[in-house]
C-alpha cells in the first residue's frame, strides 16, 4: 500500500539502483577528468581540489538515487 | 615517484584487510612523506619555472635534505608517537601502512628512497620509470603518464574498480563507520554527504586524475605526447638518481 504524498523511489530494485549508481559515478568521474584535462592546474594537482565537486555529486546522488542520511543506499 | 597510486593504495588495503585498517589514517600516512617537501620540488607554478631550491631531488629524497621522510624507520617512530598520543593501535598501524606503501611505491622510479636511513644513505631504486620532479609539475606529468608510471596508476585503479561496492553508502555505514572511532566522531559533527565526501574524495580524485592526465598528456599537451613503456623511460627525460 502506498500513502499519498510519498514519492516513489527513482530506482525500485537493487539491481537497477546499482546500475544507475555505477552509471552516475562513471559520468561524474569522466566529467571531472575532462575538466582536469583542459584545466590541469585547477583540478589535477591534489585531491583537495576535488572536494567541492565530490561534495556536490554526493549530495546530488542522494537526491537522485534515493539515499538518506541514515538509510543506506547505493548513492 | 608515484601519482595517483598514493591516493588509491589505502582503499585497497581497507578492502583487503578489512576492519583493522582506518582509511583516514592510512590516507594520511600515504600523503605524509611528500607533505613537507613536494611543493618545493615542483616550484611555485605549473611549469616549474619558479624554482624554490637548487637541487629538488636532493631535498626530497636525499641527505642532506628531507629524504628521511622516505625511510621505513622514520614512520615507525611517527606511528609510535600516534599510538602514544591516541592509544589507538588501529590508527597507528594504518598510518604506518599508508606511509610504508608510499615509501615502497617510490622505490620504483630512478631516484628511489633511502629506505634504511639513518643506518645507510643507499637508495633502493628499481628504475621502472624516470624521476622528473625537478623539471616541474608539467613535465613530470608528461613523463609519468607516458611511461610505466602511468601503468602503475592504472593497475591500482583497475584493481579498485573490482571493489566498487565499498564506495556505496550502504557499505560505508554498515562496514566502515562502526569500526573506526574517526567516523563515529565525524558523525557527530558533519552531515552524511560530508562524511561520504571525505570517504570517497581521494579515490574519486585518484581515478579521475589518471583519466584526466592521460587525456592531457596524450591529446592536449604538445610536448612529448606519445607513450614510452620502455624500462626506465621516457627516453627523452634526463637521467636522475644514483647509478
Amino acid at each position: 500500500m502506498r500513502f499519498p504524498g510519498v514519492p516513489r523511489p527513482l530506482a525500485t530494485t537493487p539491481a537497477t539502483r546499482d546500475r544507475l549508481a555505477v552509471a552516475y559515478w562513471t559520468a561524474a568521474l569522466l566529467a571531472y577528468a575532462i575538466l582536469g584535462a583542459f584545466f590541469p592546474p585547477f583540478f589535477l594537482l591534489g585531491f583537495w581540489e576535488s572536494l567541492p565537486f565530490v561534495l556536490v555529486v554526493t549530495w546530488l546522488a542522494g537526491r537522485l538515487l534515493g539515499r538518506s542520511a541514515r538509510d543506506p543506499g547505493p548513492g | 615517484m608515484s601519482w595517483a597510486a598514493h591516493d588509491l593504495e589505502p582503499y585497497l588495503f581497507r578492502a583487503k584487510l578489512g576492519g583493522i585498517v582506518s582509511l583516514p589514517l592510512c590516507l594520511a600516512g600515504s600523503y605524509a612523506p611528500d607533505f613537507f617537501s613536494k611543493w618545493a620540488v615542483y616550484g611555485l607554478d605549473f611549469t616549474g619555472d619558479r624554482k624554490v631550491v637548487d637541487d629538488p631531488v636532493e631535498l626530497h629524497r636525499g641527505f642532506p635534505g628531507v629524504g628521511f621522510t622516505h625511510s621505513l624507520l622514520f614512520w615507525v617512530l611517527v606511528a609510535a608517537a600516534i599510538l602514544a598520543l591516541s592509544r589507538n593501535r588501529m590508527w597507528a598501524f594504518s598510518f604506518l601502512l599508508g606511509a610504508w606503501a608510499h615509501v615502497l611505491s617510490d622505490t620504483l622510479d630512478s631516484v628511489g628512497v633511502m629506505i634504511f636511513f639513518p643506518f645507510s644513505t643507499w637508495h633502493l631504486h628499481l628504475d621502472l620509470w624516470q624521476y622528473v620532479g625537478q623539471a616541474g609539475r608539467r613535465d613530470d606529468a608528461v613523463a609519468y603518464y607516458t611511461s610505466l608510471g602511468g601503468v602503475w596508476d592504472v593497475l591500482w585503479a583497475v584493481w579498485l574498480a573490482f571493489h566498487w561496492r565499498m564506495f556505496t553508502s550502504e557499505h560505508f555505514h554498515r562496514e566502515i563507520v562502526p569500526r573506526d572511532t574517526f567516523w563515529l566522531w565525524l558523525r557527530t559533527k558533519a552531515s552524511d554527504a560530508v562524511m561520504l565526501t571525505v570517504f570517497r574524495a581521494s579515490a574519486f580524485f585518484g581515478v579521475a586524475s589518471i583519466i584526466g592526465w592521460y587525456v592531457w598528456a596524450l591529446f592536449i599537451n604538445d610536448f612529448q605526447n606519445s607513450l614510452d613503456w620502455t624500462l626506465g623511460g621516457p627516453e627523452w627525460a634526463p637521467r636522475q638518481g644514483p647509478p
